[in-house]
């Protein structure tokens, strides 16, 4: 009984303590055109996108990733909890891609507003946004 | 048009990027120059100048055109210390790219066989974490580019993120020592598989080698072939000239490697053989190395080895021209490179997101086959005779700053 209440305890703590990590920094949610076919995807299907290591969605269609600037929070928060690199190790990374020919980085654009924008236009494009920028033009295939 | 973060965009689709590294070698040696690859540099640091510029410093520059969304154009030119001394820079890609699948990429042009892990980033020091990748590894084939084709076929499977890479071309390339090296149907493959955290690589490559050699056509072919046609000649050398003539030799090399990175710490290390036809270079070789990122510093650790397995030494001439034959023979069989190990303490520094700054000290030691003079001098260039006769223990200190732009 005494082992049931402090496993109880322990997990509030930690529940509180991953509420309060959350809530540190702006979450980032992956979001696709409202009218994409994709309705859901997983952190490792789109790390490899967002990575070149794929180029298309589960259904086999093209798909085309769109970066923020690596000024925005939106980069910081979507690198660290989906591709799990640093800046430096990113650029690193892409840098062995670019220069042997084997991939381009994706094209980028500075805020919320325009990846909202740029995504309206093309139902295969998918990028990250903040939550709280999310509208009716597109749909969240992925929350970490 | 949207801006990329790797590139200038000059419109209508085409990009122009770079990289480079000025970096500065000093080495307590002045009896030989350590080089970045004896086959390619013919000046490096320790004989010729004791602090050299030119064993890691060059700039590369890269174009692209995206013609269409599957066809796509780049042109690499680098300009870097070449074998012979000149910086003019040189096309070491051009090729055009076409998707012909989503997963599946056909290029057609000058490739570089990706023979190594770290093919793709021989040059781009910036992409490595040390300040060049480990010399005893990455001077066994120097198969810089070539003229052909090669696949990039991706493949999800479970957790497993496989590329496929078969390639196959042919090229002529100058190597130190007014030597040429022809490489004739070179065909290979790189399998790479990547795992969460864990990278598992194995390639293999098999081609038809030839070096053209102004010492060895003009001096040693003669000379044996006179050796075995002379009245009482020894046939012996015939035998030994056809079986080590560097000309039309199937030789091969095959590699595997593996690599942990959790993006704190990182594990890798590779090993390869290589096989011949003629007896020359049958080497084993390898490296280890480990390192933690503690944000912008990235400490790391290296040991990298190479072993010749080939004879060093021939004894068989017969009849009263058999001494003249085991001194050519033997003679050949020491203008190799030989064992030589490499211990390494480094540090990166992440200055900017597009500029590192390393700072490297490495202790190098060369081995003789059991005392043999001229087989001392491991894969160091432009070597004193005593240095050939070591064992020889070598200090080398390398800063460089690496940028990609």
């Amino acid at each position: 009984m005494k082992n049931i209440m402090f496993t109880q305890a322990l997990m509030m703590t930690i529940a509180s303590l991953s509420i309060m990590t959350a809530a540190n920094a702006d979450p980032i949610v992956v979001v696709v055109n409202a009218i994409s076919p994709v309705t859901k995807l997983d952190k490792e299907q789109v790390a490899n996108l967002f990575l070149g290591k794929s180029s298309s969605y589960p259904d086999g269609s093209a798909a085309v990733p769109i970066e923020q600037t690596d000024a925005t929070p939106a980069h910081d928060e979507f690198h660290k909890s989906i591709t799990e690199k640093s800046a430096s190790q990113l650029k690193s990374y892409w840098s062995k891609m670019i220069f042997s020919g084997k991939g381009t980085a994706p094209k980028e654009v500075a805020s919320n507003a325009e990846l909202l924008k740029l995504l309206a236009s093309n139902p295969a494009m998918i990028g990250y946004i903040d939550k709280t920028a999310v509208d009716k033009s597109v749909k969240v295939i992925l929350a970490p | 048009m949207l801006p990329n973060a790797y590139a200038l965009d000059l419109g209508h689709d085409v990009t122009i990027k770079g990289f480079g590294t000025a970096g500065l070698v000093y080495s307590d040696n002045n009896q030989a120059d350590f080089v970045a690859s004896s086959r390619l540099n013919p000046r490096g640091a320790g004989r010729t100048e004791n602090i050299s510029g030119v064993v890691d410093s060059k700039l590369g520059m890269q174009m692209d055109w995206q013609a269409t969304s599957r066809l796509s154009f780049t042109a690499q030119a680098v300009s870097k210390q070449d074998p012979n001394n000149s910086w003019v820079p040189e096309l070491q890609w051009a090729f055009a790219k076409f998707k012909i699948l989503p997963n599946l990429d056909i290029r057609a042009g000058r490739i570089r066989p990706a023979v190594y892990m770290l093919s793709d980033t021989l040059d781009v020091n910036y992409a490595n974490t040390w300040v060049r990748p480990p010399t005893e590894f990455y001077n066994q084939a120097p198969i810089t580019h070539m003229e052909g084709v090669d696949f990039l076929y991706r493949l999800q499977t479970g957790p497993v993120n496989w590329l496929l890479q078969p390639f196959y071309g042919n090229t002529q390339l100058p190597m130190t020592s007014h030597q040429t090296v022809t490489a004739k149907n070179l065909a290979g493959v790189n399998l790479v598989a990547t795992i969460n955290d864990f990278t598992f690589r194995a390639g293999y490559t098999y081609t038809n080698l030839s070096f053209n050699d102004p010492f060895f056509e003009g001096v040693v072919r003669p000379g044996m072939q006179s050796i075995c046609q002379a009245d009482y000649g020894d046939p012996v050398a015939c035998t030994q000239l056809a079986s080590l003539d560097p000309i039309n030799k199937m030789a091969s090399f095959a590699s595997i490697g593996a690599g942990w990175d959790n993006g704190n710490y990182f594990l890798t290390g590779e090993f390869g053989k290589i096989t011949t036809a003629s007896l020359l270079h049958e080497t084993l070789s390898g490296y280890i190395s480990a390192g933690g990122r503690f944000g912008k510093f990235t400490p790391y650790a290296t040991y990298s080895q190479t072993y010749n397995g080939s004879p060093t030494s021939f004894s068989g001439g017969s009849g009263p021209y058999g001494a003249y034959t085991n001194q050519i023979v033997t003679g050949i069989l020491t203008y190799d490179s030989m064992d030589q190990n490499t211990k390494t303490l480094g540090l990166r520094y992440d200055l900017f997101s597009n500029i590192a700054l390393k700072a490297q000290w490495d202790r190098i030691d060369t081995s003789t086959k059991n005392g043999q003079e001229n087989t001392g001098y491991g894969i160091f260039h432009h070597t004193t005779s005593s240095f050939n006769n070591g064992g020889n223990s070598v200090n080398l200190f390398s800063t460089s700053v690496d940028f990609i732009f």
